[in-house]
């Protein structure tokens, strides 16, 4: 059979199909009324909530920073003054990355349409996909910092405190009993970020790893082009 | 915008429906896709400036939505091939000699890559190398080494046949 015989079993086949599926313009329009969500579609509208409870989450962080905890620690209990620029450089560091991430969010969305050439809109799904999988390890990143900051300052302030109460405040904690607290507080904290990591990498590629691996794939395919 | 939408999608809804039976080989999957790229047109719509025909931007938006869509389960869409259901249904009709090409054009596609399908498909339409390249963004030259590499695929499939 050659290409000929191909067309006219195709075109046998394809006409007999269209007028078996054929629809009315009612049925269509039934259609559309019934929303579909692509992946990309579901994805983009998880960045878009995942953001709102970030922006939230870090308002918290900060509102607690510069107000709550200000508010409900008794003058007794002196913030470390060591931890104060650690402290801003967290915060900094958060909304920072926070601003970065919407940036970079909004740049992919505003050159983003199904009607692109396949190349572009392959490269801008992986984005996509990319900008969420990132967007988690954010989410990790700040919730750990938080907990890194809060954990440091906690330990400090015990030990201190216990400290004070049983030599009468004669005896002050040395740097290097600091740095212990601090080894220590990194000892437990790392170990975490990095197994949050992985768990998060394994359940992304388990969720979507198939789907980045083709559309890689066809992207490939695509780039054999320039060298045709 | 909505009824001019309407109308012209019912005149031209044979290339959604030529898509959707190259991609999918289950009638679920294929009405899925198949409400899948008009939602897809009707969002795109508006963004449709008549640069190009119609029927091109409607191909290139139906075989784009088709080559990215994803599913859940174990079939992606580049292992698929025409519904077999429908095939048993077309062997039922015609006589056994377009029965074979039907068989042969089925176990050709499945063989082929998401992108071999889209330009086999505008092949099997009668599409020119210029159109084919214009829908699929892709060059006229490699369009040409495409289809060479997709004829040695069905000439090598014919042979184990014979």
């Amino acid at each position: 059979m050659d290409l000929k015989d191909l067309k006219s079993a195709w075109n046998t086949y394809s006409s007999q199909e269209v007028d078996k599926h054929r629809l009315g313009k009612e049925n269509i329009h039934e259609m559309l009324k019934n929303k579909t969500k692509s992946l990309v579609d579901r994805i983009d509208r998880n960045i878009r909530i995942g953001m709102g409870v970030l922006l939230l989450f870090i308002a918290y962080v900060l509102f607690d920073d510069l107000y709550l905890s200000k508010l409900l620690i008794p003058d007794s209990i002196k913030y470390p003054g060591w931890m104060i620029p650690f402290d801003v450089f967290s915060n900094t560091l958060i909304v920072t990355t926070y601003l970065f991430f919407v940036i970079q969010y909004l740049k992919i969305k505003r050159s983003f349409s199904i009607d692109l050439q396949l190349k572009d809109l392959l490269f801008g799904i992986q984005e996509t996909l990319k900008t969420y999988r990132r967007m988690f390890y954010l989410a990790v990143v700040i919730l750990m910092i938080n907990i890194i900051v809060s954990f440091t300052a906690g330990v400090y302030q015990g030990l201190k405190f216990k400290a004070n109460s049983v030599s009468s405040g004669i005896i002050n904690l040395t740097t290097h009993q600091i740095l212990i607290i601090v080894g220590i507080s990194l000892l437990i904290i790392i170990p975490m970020i990095v197994i949050s990591f992985f768990i998060l990498r394994w359940g992304f590629n388990k969720l979507y790893g198939r789907y980045l691996q083709s559309l890689s794939d066809t992207l490939k395919e695509l780039d054999e082009s320039q060298t045709a | 915008m909505e009824k001019e939408f309407l109308q012209i999608i019912t005149e031209n809804q044979g290339i959604i429906h030529k898509v959707c039976s190259i991609y999918c080989d289950l009638e679920e999957d294929r009405r899925d896709l198949f409400q899948e790229i008009l939602a897809q047109l009707w969002r795109s719509y508006p963004s449709f400036r008549s640069e190009s025909k119609f029927t091109t931007w409607m191909y290139r938006v139906a075989l784009n939505t088709a080559i990215t869509n994803f599913k859940k389960d174990k079939r992606q869409p580049d292992k698929t091939g025409i519904s077999y259901e429908n095939m048993q249904l077309v062997e039922e009709m015609y006589d056994t000699r377009i029965e074979e090409q039907i068989k042969m054009l089925n176990m050709a596609v499945v063989q082929l890559t998401g992108i071999e399908k889209s330009i086999i498909l505008l092949f099997l339409e009668d599409k020119k190398y210029e159109e084919i390249a214009e829908i699929t963004g892709i060059t006229q030259n490699y369009v040409r080494v495409k289809m060479n590499r997709i004829k040695k695929k069905l000439k090598l499939l014919m042979n184990s046949e014979e």
